[in-house]
C-alpha cells in the first residue's frame, strides 16, 4: 500500500473515532440531570426567564434536534456560548489550548533532554553505581503522583526559598504594566519575537516547576526504555564482534545501541504527549495553570457542557493525528515496518 | 569526541545542568506593584452583566464598577440609607410619589454622562429584559424625567424607594449608549460610574479592572488604579499566598485557620456581620415531617453549639428564626436549645418512641457544609433512634426532585440565603411563601404568607408596625418549625495589615470598598 493510500484511510477512520468520541459525549452530557438554562440564568432567576434562554440555545428540542445543530455549527468552527461564562468557547479556546501545549512541549523537551542522557549512561554502565541509582529514581519517579510532587516542590521553591513562584503563567505586574502581546498564544515565543526579555525570563519561571513535573513520568519512562534497549544491544553477538574488531566504545553505543532505542522511544514520546494533555489537568489545577485541563474541570464541576464537548472533540483530534504521525515516523525510521 | 571519558562527562553534565535550570530560576517574581491591589477569589462570577448577576461572586466584582443611587448603611450608622448616585431624594407622606436628586459631574465608562435618563433606561432595560433581580422594580408604576439631574417615581403602593434602589443586586445603574447585553458584559465589557472598569477577563482564570479616570469620587496619589482578581479555587493556596503577601485580599479562607490568621504577622482578620441565614429546610410533603410534634422533636435534638464549633471554627451565632439578628426585622427571642430529653418525649407524643425512623439530608455538591452538618447531628438523631442518611447530590437534582416528586425527595436540605435588598420580605417571601421557587420544603401557611404581605406593606408607610409584623411572621414560622434555624454566618475578611481605609456595609456583604483602600507608607 502506498503511503498515500494509507495516510487517506487512516484519516477516514479518524474522521469516524471523532465523530464516536462526539456522539457519545454529546448523550452522556445530556443523561447528566443538570439544568443548563438555569445555569445561564443564574440560581435566582423567573421561570420566564428561563424558558427564554431555553428557547434560544434550543435547549426545549429533542436531543437528535440539538445534536444535528450542535455537529453543524462545531464544522463551520463555532463551538457555542459557554453556559457557564457566557462567553464564546473558541474565544477561550484561543487562551487556553496554548497554555497547555506551551506546558506539554516544555515538559517532553525536558524529558527527552534529561530522559535520554540517563537512559543512555545508566545502559552503558549496566549495573554500576549510576545505574543503580538511576533506577531507584526512575522507579520512584514513574510511582510518585504527580500532584503530590507538585505540592512538594511548591513548598520547597516557593514556601522556603522563595525563588519561584506559587502558580499562574505571569506575574501581575506584567500582566498589568507590560503584558505579552498575544500572537501565539505561546508566552516564552511571543515573548522572544517580540524583544520582551523580562517577560520571558518571567514567563519561564513560572513554567519551569509545572513543566519538570509534568516532565518526571516521561522522564523516567524514556530512561527505562532506553536503557533496557541498550542493554538489550550490547549483550548481542555482534556487539561483540565489534567490539573484538576494536571498535571504539562510544561508536558502539551511538552507531548500534542508541539507533535501536530510538524507534520505539519515539512511539514512547507521542504516546506520552497525548498522555501529557491529560494528565496536565491535575498539574493545571495546582499551579494554577490557566489551560485547557483547568478549563475542563470548571466545566464538568458545573454541568457546563457546551465546553466539555469542545475540549473532548479537541484533545481527540489531538490524539489521533498523534497517533497518526507515529505511525508514520516508525516506518520512515524502521524500515523493518510496512504500512497497511 | 574520540574519548569515551569525554563523553562521558559532558552527558553528566548535560544531565546537571538541566537538573539546575529546572529548579533554580533565575530570581523571584517582583512583588505586586503598590498601585495593585492582587485579590484572590474561589470561583469565577456566573455572570458579570449588573442587570442579572445574582449572587456573590457576581457582587464581588460588580460593585467596584457599578453604583446604584443609594447606599445601604452599616447598622449603627446616623442614617439607614445613604447617598450614592442619588445626593438627596423626598417622597410625599405615603410614600408612593418619589423624587431623586443626582449626582451630578458623572460620567459612564465609555464616556456618557449619567442623568436622570441613564435612570429611566437602566430600570426599564432590566425590567424588560425580565432579568432575575428585577423584581426589585415591581413597586414602580411609572417614572418622569423632570430635569436633567432629578427623576420622579410614581408607586403603585407605598414602596420604601430609598432602600429598594440601595438593593446589593439589579439596582447597578449602566450607561444607555453601551451595547448592555448578556454576552458583551460577560466577555470583559463594563457600562458602569463606579471607580473601576473591566480591563480584562479569562475566564475561571482571572479578571483585571483598571481605574476609571473620570471618577466622580476623584484620584489620589495612593489609591489603586489597577485590581486583579485571580481565581484560585484551592483555600490552602489562597492562604499561603495570603501570608506571604502574594495576595493582598484573600476570599472564603478555611475557617479552622482564623485563629492562626490572626496571629500571623502581615495578615489582618476581620470578622463582619453579615445578613446571612443558614437553615435546613423539612419537607413539609413527606411523612413524617409533616407532623408538627416530630417536626419539634427534631429542632429539639439538633447540636446547635457543636454545629457552630465543628463547622464554623466557631465563628457563626446563635440564629434566632429565619431572620438574621444583624439585621432589622429579626426576632430574638426564638432560639432554640438542644435538649434531647424534650426531643424524646416529643417523638413519644407523636407516636415514635423508639424512634425506628430514617430521615434523609440532602446535600448539594461542591459544598461540603451541609454534609459536615449532618455527620454532627447523626449521633445524637441515634440516641432517639432515627437513622439520618446525608445523600450528596447537585443543585438541580435536588431542586428538581423536590418540585416534581416532593414525596420521594429529601427530610432535610441545607440552605443558606441572603437578601437582594434589605429586608425580611426577601427571606420570609421568596424561601416560604407558598408556590414560591425557593420554596423547596413546600411549607404553606396563608396567615404567614398575608401576614409577611402586610409587614412588606408597611415597610414604607410604618417602619415600627412593620418590624412588630415581621417579629410575629418570624415566631408563626418558628413555631411550624418551617425550618431548622442553624445559625447566622458572618462574613469574614482576611486582608493584608498593611491596607488602610477598609469600610465594610452587610448590605453588600461580599464585598467592601476597594476604592477606599490605600497601602500605609
Amino acid at each position: 500500500m502506498s503511503r498515500l493510500d494509507y495516510l487517506i484511510r487512516r484519516l477516514a477512520l479518524a474522521i469516524f473515532v471523532v465523530i464516536g468520541v462526539l456522539t457519545i459525549t454529546f448523550i452522556v452530557s445530556h443523561l447528566v440531570p443538570s439544568d443548563p438554562a438555569r445555569l445561564f440564568t443564574g440560581p435566582r432567576a423567573s421561570k420566564e426567564k428561563i424558558e427564554e434562554t431555553r428557547e434560544r440555545f434550543g435547549l426545549n428540542k429533542s436531543i437528535p434536534t440539538q445534536f444535528v445543530k450542535y455537529v453543524k455549527s462545531t464544522i463551520q468552527g463555532d463551538f457555542g456560548i459557554s453556559f457557564k461564562t457566557k462567553t464564546a468557547i473558541l474565544t477561550d479556546l484561543k487562551i487556553f489550548l496554548p497554555a497547555t501545549l506551551e506546558l506539554v512541549i516544555l515538559s517532553l523537551l525536558l524529558a527527552v533532554m534529561i530522559g535520554i542522557p540517563i537512559g543512555v549512561y545508566s545502559g552503558a554502565h549496566w549495573g554500576k553505581k549510576f545505574d543503580l541509582l538511576g533506577r531507584v529514581l526512575t522507579t520512584s519517579g514513574v510511582s510518585i503522583p504527580s500532584f503530590w510532587l507538585a505540592l512538594v516542590l511548591q513548598l520547597i521553591f516557593f514556601s522556603w526559598l522563595g525563588w519561584l513562584p506559587l502558580g499562574g503563567r505571569l506575574s501581575r505586574d506584567f500582566l498589568i504594566f507590560a503584558p505579552i502581546p498575544h500572537i501565539t498564544g505561546f508566552n516564552l515565543i511571543d515573548a522572544a519575537i517580540t524583544g520582551h526579555w523580562e517577560a520571558w525570563k518571567d514567563a519561564l519561571i513560572h513554567i519551569i516547576t509545572p513543566a519538570f513535573v509534568l516532565a518526571v513520568y516521561p522522564i523516567c519512562l524514556i530512561s527505562r526504555m532506553i536503557r533496557g534497549s541498550i542493554i538489550e544491544v550490547l549483550t548481542q553477538d555482534y556487539v561483540m564482534a565489534a567490539r573484538a574488531g576494536g571498535m571504539p566504545e562510544h561508536l558502539v553505543l551511538f552507531r548500534f545501541a542508541l539507533k535501536n532505542a530510538i524507534a520505539p522511544t519515539l512511539t514512547v514520546i507521542s504516546l506520552v504527549f497525548a498522555y501529557s494533555i491529560s494528565g496536565s489537568v491535575l498539574i493545571e489545577i495546582v499551579f494554577n495553570w490557566p489551560g485547557l485541563g483547568k478549563y475542563i474541570t470548571d466545566a464538568i464541576i458545573n454541568a457546563d457542557f457546551p465546553v466539555v464537548l469542545a475540549v473532548t472533540l479537541i484533545v481527540t483530534i489531538i490524539y489521533v493525528l498523534i497517533n497518526l504521525f507515529v505511525d508514520l515516523l516508525q516506518a520512515a525510521i524502521d524500515p523493518r515496518i510496512r504500512l497497511g | 569526541m574520540k574519548n569515551p571519558k569525554v563523553m562521558h562527562l559532558i552527558l553528566v553534565l548535560g544531565v546537571v545542568l538541566t537538573l539546575t535550570f529546572s529548579f533554580i530560576g533565575s530570581g523571584t517574581a517582583e512583588g505586586a506593584s503598590k498601585k495593585v491591589l492582587s485579590v484572590g477569589i474561589v470561583q469565577d462570577p456566573n455572570d458579570t452583566d449588573p442587570r442579572s448577576g445574582y449572587d456573590s461572586y457576581a457582587q464581588m466584582v460588580l460593585y467596584h464598577m457599578y453604583e446604584a443611587l443609594t447606599y445601604y448603611n452599616r447598622p449603627g450608622s446616623k442614617e439607614e440609607i445613604g447617598p450614592w448616585l442619588a445626593t438627596s431624594w423626598e417622597s410625599n407622606k405615603d410614600k408612593t410619589q418619589w423624587t431623586f436628586h443626582l449626582r451630578q459631574g458623572v460620567k459612564f465608562h465609555d464616556g456618557t454622562d449619567f442623568n436622570a435618563a441613564a435612570v429611566k433606561y437602566t430600570i426599564e432595560n432590566t425590567v424588560a429584559e425580565k432579568m432575575a433581580p428585577s423584581w426589585i422594580y415591581s413597586p414602580i408604576k411609572s417614572m418622569e424625567v423632570v430635569d436633567e439631574h432629578t427623576i420622579k417615581f410614581s408607586c403603585k403602593a407605598p414602596a420604601q424607594l430609598d432602600l429598594i434602589l440601595s438593593s446589593g443586586f439589579g439596582a447597578w445603574m449602566i450607561s444607555p449608549s453601551a451595547t448592555n447585553t448578556v454576552k458583551w458584559f460577560n466577555a470583559g465589557n463594563s457600562s458602569g460610574t463606579g471607580p473601576y472598569k473591566f480591563a480584562s477577563r479569562v475566564p475561571g482564570t482571572r479578571i483585571i479592572m483598571e481605574h476609571h479616570k473620570d471618577y466622580w469620587g476623584g484620584w489620589k496619589e495612593d489609591q489603586f488604579t489597577s485590581i486583579i482578581f485571580d481565581i484560585i479555587p484551592d483555600a490552602t493556596v489562597r492562604e499561603q499566598m495570603l501570608r506571604s503577601g502574594d495576595l493582598d485580599v484573600a476570599y472564603e479562607l478555611n475557617h479552622d485557620s482564623i485563629e492562626s490568621l490572626k496571629q500571623a504577622p502581615g495578615v489582618a482578620v476581620h470578622i463582619e456581620p453579615a445578613f446571612k441565614s443558614n437553615f435546613l429546610l423539612v419537607n413539609f410533603k413527606k411523612p413524617p415531617l409533616d407532623n408538627l410534634k416530630v417536626r419539634q422533636a427534631l429542632a429539639q435534638s439538633f447540636p446547635y453549639d457543636a454545629v457552630i464549633a465543628g463547622t464554623y471554627g466557631g465563628l457563626g451565632t446563635r440564629g434566632s428564626g429565619l431572620i438574621p439578628q444583624s439585621m432589622w426585622g429579626a426576632n430574638p427571642d426564638l432560639s432554640v436549645t438542644q435538649d434531647m430529653a424534650k426531643a424524646k418525649k416529643l417523638l413519644a407524643e407523636a407516636g415514635y418512641p423508639k424512634g425506628g425512623l430514617t430521615l434523609e439530608l440532602w446535600a448539594s455538591e461542591g459544598n461540603t457544609l451541609y454534609k459536615n452538618i449532618g455527620e454532627i447531628w447523626q449521633p445524637e438523631l441515634a440516641k432517639l433512634g432515627i437513622k439520618l442518611d446525608i445523600r450528596v447530590l447537585s443543585f438541580n437534582t435536588i431542586t428538581d426532585k423536590a418540585k416534581t416528586d416532593p414525596e420521594h425527595a429529601f427530610d432535610f436540605m441545607g440552605q443558606d440565603w441572603y437578601p437582594t435588598y434589605v429586608t425580611p420580605t426577601d427571606f420570609f417571601y421568596s424561601v416560604f411563601h407558598a408556590g414560591e421557587f425557593f420554596n423547596f420544603g413546600h411549607y404553606a401557611n396563608s396567615k404567614f404568607d398575608d401576614l409577611v404581605l402586610k409587614a412588606d406593606d408597611m415597610t414604607a408607610s410604618d417602619r415600627a408596625g412593620s418590624i412588630e409584623a415581621f417579629k410575629q411572621a418570624g415566631k408563626m414560622l418558628a413555631d411550624d418549625v418551617g425550618a431548622i434555624f442553624m445559625y447566622d454566618a458572618p462574613e469574614i475578611y482576611t486582608i493584608r495589615s498593611d491596607l488602610e481605609g477598609y469600610e465594610y456595609s452587610p448590605g453588600y456583604s461580599a464585598v467592601f470598598s476597594f476604592y477606599k483602600l490605600k497601602r500605609k507608607k
